[in-house]
């Protein structure tokens, strides 16, 4: 039955095959469409220096933007980190309505904004900087388009290294904030100690003890990676960089899948019960260290990573790819 | 050095009835294939500068197609989401421009024309097995060339070229069952 199936496919898609070639118009009605589609203005070729000389810039833009915006999300979550720590001993109970807006939703807008605005404002510098050291190479008699490679390469690694860190860590930041305070509790529920939870605090081991502990661990090999991919791209001809062209895209779903499965299993399974202090005035909701705390954070930190290592060297691709074009 | 125009011309004239033959293919109507052809045609055209070798025209070309077919099909997608216009009626009707139905439709084919089951039989496939299938069943081309042409793996290929002869299979099972049994051509006889 298969075998009959099979063969009527074929013999089908032959027929098909032969019915589509039939009246087939000519090359020369297809080449008229063709000429008559084409603008008046593509018809002249552009500068071939121009045309790479115009990319050059873009992607150093580009890159410059990417790199400050990773800058300024790194500052932003190891200066959330730090607060976290209450380095200058503020009374948390003095007043609450000074921390509204800390909570991680309002955090995350602000940063997004910010690496947003940071972006903007260094693509505009280094279109001019870019556009002043062309000026000076061709002044000096140099080649633009080396020169415009030159500074391309220059701001490689740190387009991937800090945007890497800033992106990775401030979302690993947020997400252990919004996990470990329930969402809508402010930065200074860091800063209270078991005993002001009362009783029930008191008899639940370790909740509010080792709060940074994990969030730490995460972190540091999150930049210390970040860092160490950053420098494998800035050296283009290294083995490791050649091995980071070849990450593949399969990475980045497994590691969305990943994430996505690991936040599922934590809002699924965490102790909430043990979380809840429902001592007044204290009545927040959060989530007591357990076992599962630490585990999520050790897998959301490698996808959250990857995810952001693969969309971030799947744009630095097409951007060489783009400037392979153009020269 | 030529202008781009002959050059063009001279590239694509030993290619030309294949390229617009597989186009068609992979549409269900005529027009539609021609349609497509045209418009990947004029962006080879627009892009003729990026060829570096031109003994890989063909391949290039079929690439460009492709690449112009899923757009086609991400659009025809959104149009059937949200139809504006023109497209709207035709779109909510089933109907492409010629008025045959567009792909997905659950009318069964006429079980004794052959060219019209094959066609119908393609149209539920998705776009990427498509492609595979009339790359490999009707242009003969080997799976590494398709996967050249679909940027992707050699084993993705043989996935597609394996999902898609089980899906035809399955229609065309369907065609049976449903008391249209096709003959072959041996027993047309």
């Amino acid at each position: 039955m298969t075998d009959t199936i099979d063969r009527l496919v074929t013999e089908d898609l032959a027929e098909l095959a032969a019915a589509k070639r039939h009246a087939l118009r000519g090359v020369e009605q297809t080449m008229q469409a063709v000429v008559a589609a084409r603008p008046a203005a593509e018809s002249t070729p552009p500068h071939p220096a121009a045309l790479a000389v115009l990319a050059l810039g873009t992607v150093f833009a580009r890159r410059v933007g990417r790199a400050a915006s990773g800058a300024v999300l790194l500052v932003g979550t190891l200066t959330a980190v730090v607060t976290m720590t209450n380095p200058f001993g503020i009374d948390p109970d003095l007043d609450r309505s000074v921390w509204i807006g800390w909570d991680p939703y309002a955090l995350a807008a602000r940063g997004i904004f910010l690496a947003m605005a940071a972006g903007v404002l260094a693509r505009w510098l280094a279109e001019t900087a870019f556009e002043h050291h062309l000026r000076a190479a061709c002044a000096r008699g140099d080649e633009p388009r080396a020169t415009g490679a030159r500074l391309v390469r220059s701001v490689d690694g740190l387009a991937i290294g800090l945007g890497l860190a800033g992106v990775a860590a401030f979302a690993i930041c947020l997400g252990a904030l919004a996990l470990v305070c329930e969402g809508w509790e402010g930065i200074d529920v860091f800063w209270r100690t078991p005993d002001q939870f009362g009783p029930v605090a008191r008899d639940t081991t370790a909740m509010y003890a080792d709060r940074l502990r994990d969030l730490v661990i995460a972190l540091v090999p999150v930049v210390a990676m970040a860092a160490a991919v950053g420098r494998a791209c800035a050296r283009e001809t290294s083995r490791p960089s050649r091995l980071l062209m070849m990450f593949s895209r399969r990475a980045t779903s497994a590691a969305i899948l990943i994430a996505a499965a690991t936040l599922f299993v934590a809002f699924r399974w965490a102790p909430r019960g043990v979380g809840v202090i429902g001592q007044p005035p204290h009545d927040v909701l959060v989530w007591a260290s357990s076992a599962l705390r630490p585990a999520v954070l050790a897998i959301e930190a490698p996808a959250w990573f990857t995810l952001v290592a693969g969309l971030l060297l799947a744009r630095r691709r097409a951007e060489n790819e783009r400037l392979t074009a153009a020269r | 050095v030529q202008p781009p125009a002959v050059r063009f011309r001279r590239l694509l004239e030993p290619v030309h009835d294949r390229a617009l033959a597989f186009a068609r293919c992979l549409c269900r109507g005529s027009a539609d294939g021609d349609d497509l052809f045209q418009e990947a045609a004029l962006r080879a055209f627009a892009r003729l500068d990026t060829l570096r070798d031109e003994a890989a025209f063909r391949a290039w070309l079929y690439q460009i197609i492709v690449s112009v077919h899923r757009s086609h099909c991400r659009r025809a997608l959104w149009r059937r989401l949200i139809p504006f216009g023109a497209a709207a009626e035709a779109a909510v009707a089933g109907l492409d421009r010629d008025g045959h139905a567009l792909y997905r439709t659950s009318a069964a084919p006429d079980a004794g024309d052959a060219i019209a089951r094959a066609d119908a039989a393609l149209g539920k496939l998705p776009a990427v097995q498509r492609e595979a299938i009339v790359l490999f069943e009707i242009e003969g081309w080997r799976v590494e060339e398709i996967a050249a042409c679909q940027r992707v793996s050699v084993s993705a290929v043989k996935s597609r070229l394996a999902r898609g002869r089980a899906r035809l299979r399955r229609h065309y099972q369907k065609l049976l069952g449903a008391g249209n049994a096709p003959t072959l051509a041996g027993e047309r006889s």
